[in-house]
């Protein structure tokens, strides 16, 4: 089920939010939350009831596994048996995310390297996969070093299956989730914190459905078309996908969080304004901050990190980015961004005397979560990186304006990659806008981004004065980036539904995004992120 | 700025977004610009130009008693020619592509609510080559407009496009003199030419062996078992049944791609299978040379111009049309386009490039 669909809205949301409530207010605690559970079971069986059996076996063969390093530990067997029992762990969970994502991808690659012919395998992807993977790997890897005890079933289960994250993360440590779940205060309806999550809801719902999903028209547009692109058009394709992703993953997470306080089960944050980083390292500090905090945590550190000089530094940072590249997606153009991205943070090293912070947990991934009573912090060795760049970096000298108008740049070409369906068409898309050429293609984009709410008047247009119309179509399309710029600049989603108090324009203002955006879903569109 | 309390928050919220909901619906419900509640109101014309859209509703909530019903090769009829020669109300049926089984839920929709007198019926070769067990299969269709679940029909009712689009569009053509039975045409926004048409048209270099019969006999008799059935279940319905003229282009793509023999064996069944039922006219306009090798009738290789479409209507009304196949004739003029076929095949028909 996707956030942005009515089921999700009319039926699915208030069905959980009552269930919820009335078990809580009985005090049926642990009816409560198998509610939530049975919920998120269907919320994630939706879209193929057949993605349960991959889950049910990740999760159950992930508990043993936790259960399995608690009872060598009790046994004082851990030192003997703990490296095995990690190592089958790491296969476990890498087999069954290498199995469904993965094996199409190596086998093409052997019969492309053998020369022998290769029929593709039909492997159906369970959506969220990677996500819910990659928490439970974390929640293992802490249970096998003695970091963490292990929890019951019912929270291992509610830790990965909780339906705001389960589809596009963010993906959490059992720290900012489980704990939550005990705490009675939390179990209680509380007006602040619920009004706050519905604004933050209707904010991430307005940018999927009227930012990004309207963006996306001209995007795909291009991209069906790169042959025919010029050198402005392609400068807009890769912004207007940089944008357009930003929107909607970002929005997916407004979206998340806001669901998580609505429940009272809230969840961390996975965006902070990357576009106004000042490096790449700054940015991957700011744009998916717990995927960044996963590959520091269990890759980046485990590897050396920064304490065995510099040029370890550079392959550690090297690896993990070539990692996150693979993560995303089972494609040589998803290896080649991750790499780009890797020369971005591991640039800041040429230049000064230290490459990252030893600080492991230095990039902070603020977690909404009081339930540990504190902010949580986080590493980030693809965040691992702000003060090398901004330190010592090559572009120290220069401005913070300047030197985020060149981040912005250079993250926006290296996402060509990502959205190109191959490394060929990337470099396509990349060699059209170096080659200084105009064909007017733009006026085509332009009248792909095809505003609805515009219809009436590029109609008119269109009848009384047709060669106008590209021009009134460009303007459009030049006044929705720069809507788009402001709004990336601007204030954050998560303090505008923070800000108190609330008042009654901006009660009027979110009812109307909100209804705008229903409005818009008639056409659903699927989440950029959701087959990572 | 007047401040609220959280708990008035999500109060005033929740009624606010309700009530312009309640508006947003209640406009579409009203206008219903895909009539899939009622037909046109407030005097407003019946504009329908959307046939995926809207063809389901006009069938059922439109008042008529005879049905107009193929693929592209329908789209430009005027409904008005068939009021006019036969004294009737005429509604179109509409699937671009369609497939038979598409057709026949349109048809079985129109009989299950109206006393249909006539049905016309676009015989296209290339519908009776589907899967006659397939009906909208593409994901684009909106299914929520064809089905009876009434929880669905909030992607109608909170519909931007709709709102934005459609309503506009709906008073804007009842304000501009639409014509109402120019229903789904497109002609008007097309060049038909002898160069357009070539221009759409890419011969193939190799010329592929025929199909073995086995590989297709089932799929066109299972499509002509559709016909025969809305036919025999409707005996006071008049069937007319038209075989599109197709340009030579086509038929010479036919050859070249393997597929003539398979066509030609539609034709037949289709002969064979229907004309033995007495509420059954059959036009064949296929094997008119005068029309199929000229090339300005068309835009490409099958589509051709609405005169060719007036002409076929006008036919239709004629009891001695020389279009008509009868049992009488049927072997003659199934012959004279194997012949026509053959000519093709053999590149003995002027129109064919490169010959």
């Amino acid at each position: 089920m996707l956030f942005n669909s009515h089921i999700f809205i009319f039926v699915f949301l208030p069905l959980s939010l009552a269930g919820w409530y009335f078990f809580n207010r009985i005090k049926c605690y642990r009816l409560a939350q198998g509610y939530l559970i049975g919920m998120s079971l269907w919320f994630y069986a939706y879209f193929d009831v057949r993605y349960l059996i991959s889950l049910a076996v990740s999760c159950i063969g992930g508990y043993f596994l936790c259960v399995l390093c608690r009872r060598l530990r009790d046994k004082g067997a851990a030192r003997s048996y703990g490296k095995l029992l990690t190592a089958a762990g790491c296969l476990f969970h890498l087999g069954m995310l290498g199995y469904f994502k993965y094996t199409g991808f190596f086998l093409e690659n052997i019969s492309s390297l053998t020369g022998r012919a290769f029929t593709p395998l039909h492997i159906l992807l369970p959506v969220g996969i990677s996500f819910y993977t990659f928490q439970q790997l974390a929640y293992f890897l802490d249970c096998a070093k003695g970091e963490t005890s292990v929890c019951s079933f019912l929270d291992y289960v509610s830790f990965i299956v909780y339906f705001p994250q389960i589809l596009q993360g963010p993906i959490l440590l059992h720290g900012e989730l489980i704990g939550q779940f005990h705490e009675e205060e939390r179990r209680r309806f509380d007006a602040e914190r619920f009004a706050k999550g519905m604004a933050r809801f209707v904010l991430g719902l307005s940018k999927k459905a009227l930012l990004a999903d309207t963006l996306g028209k001209a995007v795909n547009f291009g991209y069906d078309n790169v042959s025919l692109l010029d050198s402005p058009s392609a400068l807009f394709l890769a912004a207007g996908y940089m944008i357009e992703l930003y929107f909607d993953f970002s929005g997916y997470c407004d979206m998340a969080v806001g669901l998580g306080k609505m429940f009272g089960i809230e969840i961390a944050e996975n965006f902070d304004a990357p576009f106004k980083s000042a490096s790449v390292k700054e940015f991957w500090r700011r744009w998916h901050i717990t995927l960044g905090r996963f590959f520091t945590r269990y890759v980046y550190i485990p590897l050396g990190g920064s304490r065995k000089g510099k040029l370890r530094t550079v392959c550690n940072t090297m690896i993990v980015f070539l990692l996150s590249g693979f993560w995303h997606g089972a494609g040589w153009n998803f290896v080649f961004w991750g790499f780009l991205h890797g020369i971005g943070v591991a640039a800041s090293a040429l230049g000064g005397k230290q490459i990252f912070t030893a600080r492991a947990a230095g990039s902070e991934c603020r977690v909404a979560s009081s339930a540990l009573g504190r902010r949580k912090t986080a590493a980030g060795a693809s965040g691992a990186a702000a003060e090398g760049l901004d330190r010592s970096g090559g572009l120290r000298g220069l401005r913070r304006p300047l030197r985020q108008i060149f981040t912005f740049a250079y993250v926006t070409l290296t996402f060509v990659f990502f959205r190109a369906s191959t490394l060929a068409q990337g470099f396509a898309v990349i060699g059209k806008i170096f080659r200084f050429r105009w064909n007017g293609f733009l006026f085509r984009m332009a009248e792909a981004l095809d505003v609805t709410e515009l219809y009436a008047v590029t109609k008119a247009l269109d009848m009384g004065a047709p060669a106008l119309l590209p021009w009134v179509n460009l303007l459009v399309f030049l006044l929705f980036f720069l809507l788009c710029a402001f709004l990336l600049v601007g204030k954050k989603a998560s303090a505008f539904a923070e800000e108190k108090p609330f008042s009654f324009l901006r009660t009027v203002l979110l009812s109307v995004l909100f209804v705008w955006s229903v409005l818009s879903l008639s056409g659903v569109s699927t989440f950029l992120y959701f087959t990572f | 700025m007047k401040k609220i309390s959280f708990q008035k928050f999500i109060r005033y919220f929740l009624i606010l977004s309700a009530l312009l909901l309640f508006a947003a619906a209640a406009l579409v419900a009203v206008f219903d610009p895909f009539y899939h509640y009622h037909g046109p109101v407030f005097g407003l014309k019946a504009v329908v130009t959307k046939s995926e859209y809207q063809c389901i509703g006009t069938i059922r909530n439109f008042s008529y008693d005879s049905v107009l019903c193929g693929s592209s090769t329908a789209e430009n009829y005027n409904n008005g020619w068939f009021d006019e020669l036969f004294g009737a109300r005429t509604v179109k049926a509409i699937k671009s592509s369609g497939t038979t089984a598409d057709l026949r839920f349109y048809l079985e929709e129109a009989f299950s609510s109206h006393e249909v007198k006539n049905v016309f019926y676009s015989l296209d070769l290339f519908a009776l080559d589907g899967d006659p067990d397939a009906n909208f299969v593409n994901d684009s269709m909106p299914l929520y407009l064809y089905d009876k679940n009434p929880l669905n029909d909030v992607r109608y009712l909170w519909n931007r496009d709709v709102i934005f689009e459609d309503i506009p569009y709906l008073l804007a053509m009842s304000l501009t003199g639409y014509d109402e039975g120019s229903s789904y045409n497109w002609w008007q926004y097309k060049t038909f030419s002898r160069e357009e048409t070539l221009s759409h048209y890419e011969r193939p270099e190799e010329v592929l062996a025929p199909l073995p019969e086995e590989e297709y006999a089932g799929r066109v008799d299972g499509n002509l078992a559709h016909l025969e059935e809305l036919v025999k279940e409707h005996p006071d319905t008049d069937f007319y049944f038209f075989l599109p003229p197709y340009s030579v282009l086509w038929w010479d793509g036919m050859y070249r791609n393997g597929r003539l023999e398979e066509y030609l064996y539609a034709r037949r069944q289709a002969a064979e299978g229907l004309l033995p039922f007495e509420n059954v006219r059959l036009l064949d306009f296929q094997s008119d040379e005068g029309i199929v090798l000229e090339l300005d009738n068309y835009m490409d290789p099958i589509h051709f111009s609405a005169d060719i479409n007036h002409l076929m209507a006008r036919e239709a009304a004629d009891p001695d049309s020389p279009y008509l196949i009868t049992q009488q004739n049927r072997e003659e003029a199934l012959a004279r386009m194997e012949a026509l076929a053959q000519r093709i095949a053999a590149g003995e028909a002027d129109a064919v490039p490169g010959e």
